[in-house]
């Protein structure tokens, strides 16, 4: 029964461990507020988070600012809960500015680094947007878009993020009041 | 029932042990990879180093800002204080410094508005109870901070905004300093 135990208890650390793994570099995520698509977690940066929410944001955010100095939403999906793909078009609608003191939204590949290979459209940020555009779309598609564009040539089942940097007061106490662009899938069928 | 449950309970214990176990050892690797690719990339400890402007190249960590350069230093402050100094900015523009941890945790953060825009002074020093306040001169500087561990990286983050030139950029954040006392 000894060596029973003995082989139980190994298989249980192991187990354990492997489980650990998978949760912290699987696709869920733990601790987050979620605005439409847009999500975030409001333990980036902070040492009082419990130890599965620590150690995911450790590999999801490593080096991101705690949230009084910035907050980042990102989204995986669009407005309906459909993955972002290289492959569709899409329009993402503020109808306000983002209430921070700069901004800026950059689309990711789906291994979480700038599209290689592409035109090189890879962000918008606050200083895109002309003083007299208090509502105004960002276009994704691979071809080129009047206007505010990015491109997701390359970009695989891609992401975008919002970063809001010393955003207003209430959305460091709240993340979930901030008021966040509607990501809306046009047409789908370019090549990805 | 007891050659059951005997073995049950030691392989339960087992799972939450080395689930729990596990999750205290992944900030610290994973920092520390952060830390070995900031080295291969010429990073010293105190000593500041910056990065090349953020393209599809940039790959050392994940979701890099293609607004922002980045400079940064591997603190190491087990033999005394390190003094970071943060670059003056007037005006809407943003520079920031801010403070890591051995297991990724964001301690510190500063921007240029803490300062009113001026060039500001940090003072770094470690976590045991001699290093508190090393340095008799430590009312002189800015801000003091407790380094909870006594490695970490301190990152500098100057967005591009404003119509300022990479080039005015660069030269402006090279004026990020990282220096053992």
């Amino acid at each position: 029964m000894i060596i029973r135990s003995l082989i139980a208890g190994v298989g249980g650390l192991v187990l354990g461990a492997a489980g650990a793994v998978f949760l912290v570099f699987g696709p869920a995520d733990f601790g987050g507020v979620s605005v439409g698509p847009w999500r975030t977690n409001i333990h980036i940066g902070s040492p009082d988070a419990p130890g599965l929410v620590r150690a995911v944001v450790a590999r999801r955010g490593l080096l991101a600012l705690n949230r009084s100095e910035t907050i980042y939403f990102s989204a995986d999906a669009d407005s309906e809960g459909r993955a972002l793909e290289a492959g569709c078009d899409y329009r993402v609608l503020f109808t306000d500015r983002p209430d921070a003191r700069w901004w800026s939204l950059t689309l990711y590949a789906e291994d979480d680094f700038l599209p290689v290979g592409g035109p090189g459209a890879y962000s918008v940020s606050a200083d895109d947007i002309s003083d007299g555009e208090a509502g105004f779309v960002v276009s994704v598609s691979q071809r080129p878009a009047i206007g505010h564009w990015l491109s997701p040539e390359n970009a695989g089942n891609f992401n975008l993020t919002l970063r809001l940097y010393n955003p207003a007061v209430a959305i460091v106490e709240d993340p979930s009041r901030a008021v966040l662009p509607v990501v809306e899938r046009l047409a789908c069928g370019g090549a990805s | 029932m007891r050659q059951i449950l005997i073995p049950l309970g030691a392989g339960l214990v087992g799972l939450v042990l080395g689930f729990q176990a596990m999750l205290g050892i992944l900030p610290g690797f994973i920092m520390g990879k952060a830390m070995e690719r900031f080295e291969t990339l010429g990073g010293e400890p105190n000593l500041a180093g910056h990065f090349p402007p953020i393209d599809e190249a940039a790959r050392t960590v994940v979701r890099p800002s293609p607004d922002i350069i980045y400079s940064g230093c591997m603190y190491d402050v087990s033999n005394g204080p390190v003094a970071i100094t943060l670059p003056a900015l007037d005006g809407e523009s943003y520079v920031s410094v801010s403070f890591f941890d051995a297991r990724t945790n964001n301690f510190a953060a500063f921007n240029n508005r803490d300062f009113g825009g001026a060039a500001a002074e940090i003072l770094l020093h470690g976590p045991a109870p001699d290093h508190t306040h090393p340095d008799p001169g430590y009312a002189d500087y800015a801000e003091s901070v407790l380094a909870p561990t006594s490695t970490g990286l301190v990152l500098l983050r100057r967005v591009l905004s404003g119509g300022v030139t990479i080039e005015d950029a660069d030269a402006h954040r090279r004026q990020f300093g990282c220096e053992a006392l």
